[in-house]
């Protein structure tokens, strides 16, 4: 059984193969890193919106701070293959904690199983974005409290400064205080190393306020309560697709081998927030499923003994070397023939010059912004992907002329809208091309209109 | 031990009387009404009758008893008529749903009233004059009939049948009684092999029972649709959502299941197998569309009275184990409440529980005629466009909002529509074409003239509205809800 300790490794090494093989694009990539190369060229951090001609100077969270500079950093240093590396490595971090968590409530192949199938459900946010970060720092977190629970309470010496760390990452940093928190409520209720586990939270709580511009703990939980729907990311999970089936199998399998040998209290605590976490958003089905992979798999290991007691899961020798040796061609290879340049067939790319030759005020769609920003860096955008920024009035304003509400054309001159940017089937595209505005640029995927002079 | 029926007849009154409080209003109601109209007169309608774009289209009668119920509710009683039937129909809803969870603990109708609560609470998003709240009493009768077969009855078991007879008739939530009945014979010929042959017998009879409509087999095909692929573009066939009330008052319920589940001690291996082959799939069902939240608070109320307790108390146990030398209370405390409430028990007497049952059963047959009595007369039409139909223009020609199809439907029968809530016959051309005029797609003029479109009747705020606006198309009329143009 001792060589399946390097099982984490292994499912690590997997990880990151299939991890950097994998194209970018994410919209939201650009605008992060256009960030980052701002704080780097200004030498301070962005502390209001430079992208927009809507909200220009309007200050926002920059919470994110060290997560764009992360990403931006390793653009810096390999371009787009520097993106995709740290991508992969941050999810093979993931991985590889993950995997030794399973590893503690389940013999190895059932803890490989389940954990393979919570990291094919967790690629829907393989994004490259401070995300990343809590991907990699959740698994994390996790195994060191659970090992600080199994007896090695000093290890919760690291979790205030990872919380900090967390915090300056990503705004995800709320649910490794949520999971701090959870571990310190079971130590107090069960009078198990309380005051280790109640110092980590309480230390954590403060570092988690040590960021130039964090989120906050409301802020975090308004958006866990709110979620944009509109943006897929954040619509409720459908079970009816591959992700949300994969999740609802997650969900469903908890209850079943709850109802079939229960749980501890730490299970509750854990399970039933983070259920609820991950149904309220599609964004937050990983999290679920990754935090109930050593309860699944421990579970079904307990039933497929009860059947089978007599079973030995032991590996020969040759078989680890060959895996391993396999993996490491594996990871060669992918990391050789990655397509590491971002696919950009979604995004206005036969408008991009005559974007940048031209002048005036831009309407742009929700989903091109952040490509915008750093592409046609000329043109400040009308919206992108940074949501919040644009909460309430200008979204409602793009939505009133995109969809071609009433009042529509008022909202077009008020915003002194020069050029629209949208896609072929939007409503305002027909409706300004009925009114005489000028076809610029068109293929497919995007259609620039330019106002006809007076 | 019976459980006492007095708090579910209580809360059925209860419930009863704040069903009759809302007018009728429904959108799809009318539809259904115009369709029991038709089985009334004509019999099972088999092509469309009601719309000029799929005119003379094969139609599913999927629904058919329910709506000849909603019809002979309204031809008895008019609009009343409807509420009363609505009522009714609520009323014995919520009795079955507490009644179904006060069988697992006869002693406890608090927690029974407690475990229930999520369910009565969401249920009342289904409070519709449609089939589907017929579908919705079946499925908790189903469920308190197969916590009987859990506790033994071959009796309970064999009702299922006549029960998916007439649910199949009355509406496609039949699919899920009829996968409940199969998974729970499967999973009694498990647990209790002497029977295992009536399991069978009775999981065959319920799947023919589904043939016995004017269907036959194409019954299947309307629940197979609205389950494998739900039109999300309708609210209520959208994801489930946690944070709206519907989806936080489910969420209640599977999260305390899973608490539950996880806290309750786990000495109950013969009844495990029950509790998974009930709550495991209707949980996956009732995540597929917010229509379906409903279903799983109903299936886990027995459960969460049956089992809650256990995990209540196994909590104390934890709390006791850790925290014994700070709360001494804890123990003595419940032992006092056990003992107080077994002597109450073992004082009732059989009279007293009819009297105050019949005293009760009185109480919700007033509030059942009370909330009839005082009930809307008249249906709420603030949510269509009622000021328009005096100038609708007779026979085909008129593009109307989708959600206005019912009502025109039953209001303006000499206008057919373009689409309505039936949704199913229109999808493919009509619903594209629908889409592509209202959300002025690229194509929307092709649309128009190919369709013929000779009106639209939308809201203000839809794309085709601004645009026909602005191209100065003749309004007909018009209000802030919605507005009615010619198309030159």
């Amino acid at each position: 059984m001792t060589a399946w300790r390097l099982a984490p490794l292994y499912v690590a090494a997997a990880s990151f193969a299939i991890a950097v093989s994998l194209p970018g694009g994410d919209p939201d990539t650009y605008w992060h890193l256009a960030s980052g190369k701002w704080m780097v060229e200004h030498g301070q951090l962005l502390r209001a919106d430079v992208f927009s001609n809507t909200v220009n100077g309007a200050p926002y969270s920059v919470g994110e701070w060290l997560g764009e500079l992360g990403i931006y950093g390793a653009y810096v240093l390999g371009g787009w293959a520097g993106v995709a590396l740290l991508r992969a490595t941050l999810i093979a971090v993931g991985a590889f904690f993950i995997t030794r968590v399973a590893l503690r409530a389940a013999p190895a192949p059932f803890a490989l199983a389940i954990t393979a199938v919570a990291l094919a459900l967790s690629e829907i946010t393989w994004t490259d974005r401070p995300q990343l970060f809590t991907f990699a720092l959740f698994p994390l977190l996790l195994e060191l409290l659970v090992a600080a629970r199994a007896g090695r309470a000093r290890l919760l010496v690291v979790v205030p400064p990872l919380i900090l760390l967390w915090t300056n990452l990503h705004g995800g940093y709320a649910l490794g205080l949520a999971l701090v928190a959870i571990f310190a409520a079971e130590a107090v209720l069960t009078r198990r190393n309380a005051m280790p586990f109640a110092a980590a939270a309480f230390i954590g709580l403060a570092a988690s306020f040590v960021d130039p511009g964090s989120l906050g703990l409301g802020a975090a939980a308004a958006h866990a309560t709110s979620p944009p729907r509109f943006i897929v990311e954040e619509a409720p999970p459908d079970v009816l697709r591959p992700a949300g089936f994969v999740f609802a199998l997650f969900g469903l399998a908890t209850l079943a081998l709850a109802l079939a040998r229960g749980g501890t209290l730490l299970d509750a605590l854990l399970l039933v927030p983070l259920l609820w976490l991950g149904l309220s958003a599609q964004r937050h089905m990983p999290y679920f499923a990754l935090a109930a992979t050593p309860y699944i798999a421990g579970g079904i290991s307990e039933l497929w003994w009860r059947w089978r007691p007599a079973s030995r899961f032991a590996l020969p020798r040759p078989v680890i070397v060959g895996v391993g040796a396999g993996l490491v061609a594996m990871v060669a290879a992918s990391v050789a023939t990655a397509p590491f340049a971002p696919i950009e067939t979604q995004y206005p790319t036969a408008a991009r010059a005559k974007l940048a030759d031209s002048s005036g005020n831009l309407l742009n769609e929700y989903d091109w912004g952040g490509y915008l920003i750093w592409r046609v860096p000329e043109r400040p955008v009308f919206i992108d992907g940074r949501l919040f920024l644009f909460l309430p009035d200008v979204l409602t304003e793009y939505e009133e002329m995109v969809f071609m509400r009433p009042g529509w054309h008022d909202q077009l001159d008020r915003h002194a809208i020069a050029q629209v940017l949208l896609r072929p089937d939007r409503p305002l595209v027909v409706a300004l091309r009925d009114l005489g505005w000028t076809v610029v640029s068109e293929d497919k995927t995007a259609l620039l209109l330019q106002r006809p002079s007076r | 031990m019976r459980p006492i029926l007095v708090v579910p007849l209580v809360l059925a009154g209860l419930a009863a009387f704040a069903a009759t409080r809302a007018p009728v209003s429904d959108s799809d109601f009318f539809w259904h009404l115009a369709i029991g109209r038709d089985i009334a007169a004509h019999g099972v309608p088999r092509v469309d009758v009601y719309s000029w774009t799929v005119a003379g289209r094969a139609v599913l009668p999927d629904q058919w008893l329910g709506e000849l119920l909603l019809y002979v509710a309204y031809a008895i009683g008019s609009w009343s008529g409807t509420i009363a039937l609505r009522a009714l129909t609520v009323g014995t809803l919520i009795g079955v749903i507490v009644f179904a969870a006060l069988a697992e603990r006869p002693r406890r109708p608090f927690i029974a009233v407690l475990a229930s609560l999520p369910a009565i609470a969401v249920s009342r998003f289904a409070w519709t004059d449609r089939p589907e709240l017929f579908g919705l009493l079946c499925f908790a009768i189903l469920i308190a009939l197969l916590r009987a077969v859990r506790r033994g009855s071959l009796t309970a078991f064999t009702l299922c049948v006549p029960l998916i007879l007439v649910w199949a008739n009355l509406h496609g939530s039949f699919a899920l009684g009829l996968g409940l009945v199969l998974v729970v014979a499967l999973e009694r010929a498990v647990v209790d092999p002497s029977r295992r042959r009536r399991y069978a017998a009775i999981a065959i009879a319920s799947v023919l029972a589904t043939f016995f409509t004017p269907s036959g087999l194409a019954t299947w095909t309307s629940s197979g649709g609205h389950f494998l692929t739900p039109p999300r573009f309708v609210q209520e066939e959208g994801t489930p959502d946690v944070t709206t009330v519907p989806g936080l008052l489910f969420s209640v319920a599977l999260l305390s299941t899973l608490a539950t589940a996880m806290l309750a001690p786990r000495a109950r291996s013969r009844e495990v197998l029950f509790e998974i082959a009930v709550l495991v799939p209707v949980a996956f069902v009732s995540l597929t569309a917010t229509r379906h939240l409903v279903f799983f608070p109903i299936a886990a109320a027995p459960f969460l009275t049956s089992w809650s307790p256990d995990a209540f108390a196994e909590g104390i146990r934890i709390l006791r184990e850790a925290w014994a030398e700070r709360l001494p209370m804890i123990n003595a405390r419940r032992t006092t409440n056990a003992a107080v409430h077994e002597t109450n028990a073992g004082t009732r007497t059989l009279g007293r529980i009819v009297i105050a049952e019949a005293a009760a059963a009185l109480i919700a047959l007033a509030l059942l005629i009370g909330g009839i009595a005082t009930a809307p007369r008249e249906p709420d039409l603030s949510a269509f466009p009622a000021a328009a139909l005096p100038q609708l223009p007779a026979g085909p020609g008129l593009l109307n909002r989708y959600d206005w199809g019912g009502f025109l439907i039953w209001y303006a029968p000499a206008t057919p529509v373009f689409v309505d809530g039936r949704l199913f016959p229109y999808v493919g051309e009509a619903l594209d074409d629908y889409r592509a005029v209202i959300g002025l797609h690229a194509d929307w003029r092709q649309v128009l003239a190919k369709r013929g479109i000779r009106t639209v009747l939308v809201a203000p705020s839809d794309a085709i509205a601004v645009q026909g606006t602005a191209l100065g198309w003749p309004i007909l009329a018009r209000t802030p809800e919605w507005v009615m143009l010619r198309v030159p």
